[in-house]
Order: C-alpha cells, then structure tokens, then sequence
C-alpha cells in the first residue's frame, strides 16, 4: 500500500515506537496505558459501530485491552500493530454477537428478512446515520462496517467468516441498497384532479 | 449512463462519527488487570504448593525397596538382584541347608561356564535367574529355619 511518509496517520494506522512496544512486552503498566490512548478511540468506535451500543462497546474495549496485556508478549510484529489490534477488536465484537446470538444464519437471503423497516423513507436531513446503520441486520452491518470503512477485502472477510467471497460481496451489496431506499426521498404523492368539465 | 456503484461514499454516509470511550475506563481496565493477576498469583501459589505436598506425600508412601533405573536391560537387573540377595544371605546367621547350598554352586558353575564359552545375554538370563531364585529360598530357609524343598 502506497503511503505518503508525510501523511498523518489515524485509527488502527497509527504507528507505535518499539520501545513502547518492548516495554509493553514486559508488562510496563505506563507502555500499556500509551498504548491505551493511543488506540482506545478506534477500538470504541469499531465496537460502537458494529454492536450500536456504548455498554457493548465499554466490554469489547476491556476485552481487547485485558486480552493485550497478555498477548502482546507473542506478538513478533510481522503486521502492523494497529492491523494486529484490530484483528482482536473484530474478533471480540464477532465473539460478543455471537454470544448475544446476533450472528445471523449464514444464508443471506433470509438475512434481510427481519431487518427494521422504517416507517417510510426518511427526509435526508432528519436521519442520524448511526441509527440508520443500526436498523442492518448485525452481520450485514458487521460486513458493511469492516469492508466500507475499516478496509477488509473482500478475500479477507471470506476468511474471517469462512465463507466465499461472493457471500460478503452479496450481503454487503443487499445492505448497501437498503440503506440507499432508506435515504430516498419520499416522492410526493401528486393528487389527480379530474380535469373540469366545461357545461 | 452506468450508475455509479453503491458505496458509503456515493450515499453520502461515509463520515460516520468517531467516539470516545469514557474517560473512567482505563481506569476500570487497570484494576481488573490487577485484580487478574493477583487471582494468578494465587492460583500459581496454589498449584505450587499442592505439587510440593503430592511429592511429598508420593516419598513417604512409596515402598522403600530399591527400583531399577529406567533403561536397565534385564540381565544387569537379574544381576543387581543376585548381589543384594546375596548380601541378604551372607547377613544371615542361621545355617543354611546343604542341599540349597548345593544346588547354588551347580548353577554358579553353569554360569561360569556359559560366561567362559562367551554364551548369550539369552542363555545368561535362565542362569542368573535361577540363581536368584536358590538365593531366595535360602534366605527364606535361613529365616524360618525350615527345610529347603525342591520339586
């Protein structure tokens, strides 16, 4: 991936020194906490988004930073580490939906079938974009979420959900055009008066 | 005219808001941290303790008889066993009966004889064995005062 050496890096792309990293390693409680800032904002939002809930989200930021300060010692930095830690956010947020039996069947057809229909599109200024991404079924938000804005391939999502490519490809095409209908303006209904008729 | 492929971005949804956790989690993060690793702590003290007791106890309840080091091929165990017989019969004060006496230094003989024809670990075994066991019965003989009986 190009990347301009100048360019400020935010989210999971941001870099992190590796004495900080190596000070983590041998649970340094201050490297831990930099690392904390550093990456707890991302970490919230990628759970806020997928799971659409500030409590949900507390748990999943706890889970993956109790799961850091263990796991960081195996960390041998072949990927990046923000990559590394955002593999451990999706997966807890994965762990935490299928726990709450919000993963849904795999069949993408009955997928759609329940998710939320809004009482009629919404005006475009009157809708709040997280709550509309909260009304997709949670795996068809969880696919549009990783693919849309935190960059997952395609070929990646196949492996994390151990299914084909088409699948997400499916899904997140499905999701898109729901939320695209329920974007739409309302079309005015034009009442049709018979023309008068000349006595 | 093609439309344009669907995406975050043709929606005009792609600037979803950013959050930030609350300002209290770190802290609520540290402390179960801690609290984690005292209950490790514990348990790893635990398990400690509980391996220094079952050795313990493992020391005392085994029999004190000596056992054959792992990887000791069978004649020499024969062998070892023939030596501490041995030694078990020469602490011995009551006269032993002439016929087991006898009958240890035939097989003795045999055994010096197969050793000078350069015999076997397979035609050693027998010997060595049979040896042990005329070494036992005397011992039980010299021990109890009875008679040795050979069938």
């Amino acid at each position: 991936m190009d990347m301009n050496p100048t360019e400020i890096r935010t989210g999971f792309a941001q870099p992190v020194d590796e004495v900080t990293l190596a000070r983590a390693r041998r649970g340094d409680v201050t490297a831990h906490a930099t690392l904390y800032r550093t990456y707890a904002r991302p970490c919230y939002t990628l759970a806020m988004r997928v799971l659409g809930s500030s409590a949900a989200a507390e748990d999943i930021v706890q889970d993956v930073f109790l799961k850091l300060m263990d796991a960081i010692r195996q960390y041998r930095g072949d990927a990046p580490f923000g990559a590394w830690l955002k593999r451990m956010t999706v997966n807890a947020a994965i762990d935490q939906l299928r726990s709450q039996r919000h993963i849904d069947p795999d069949d993408p057809e009955p997928l759609f079938a329940n998710a939320a229909e809004p009482g009629g599109a919404l005006a475009a200024d009157a809708y709040d974009v997280m709550a509309l991404l909260q009304r997709l079924p949670p795996r068809a938000r969880l696919i549009l979420v990783l693919h849309e804005l935190e960059g997952y391939t395609h070929k990646e999502l196949a492996e994390l959900f151990g299914q084909t490519e088409s699948y997400s490809k499916s899904i997140l095409s499905r999701s898109l055009r729901r939320l695209q209908e329920w974007l739409r303006p309302p079309t005015a209904e034009v009442e049709i008066s018979p023309w008068p008729s000349r006595s | 005219m093609a439309e344009p492929e669907l995406s975050l971005k043709t929606l005009r949804l792609a600037a979803l808001p950013e959050f930030d956790p609350p300002p209290q989690l770190w802290a609520r993060i540290e402390a179960a941290h801690l609290r984690r690793q005292r209950r490790r702590r514990i348990v790893q003290w635990g398990a400690g303790m509980a391996a220094v007791l079952a050795f313990a106890a493992l020391v005392t309840l085994l029999p004190s008889a000596p056992t054959a080091p792992a990887g000791i091929s069978p004649l020499a165990q024969l062998q070892r066993q023939s030596h501490e017989l041995e030694q078990r019969y020469a602490g011995l004060e009551a006269a032993a009966a002439a016929d087991g006496e006898t009958e240890l230094r035939t097989v003795e003989l045999a055994l010096q004889r197969a050793y000078d024809r350069g015999a076997s670990v397979e035609e050693l075994l027998p010997l060595w064995q049979q040896r042990n066991e005329v070494l036992s019965s005397l011992i039980a003989v010299a021990a109890d005062g009875a008679q040795l009986t050979r069938i």
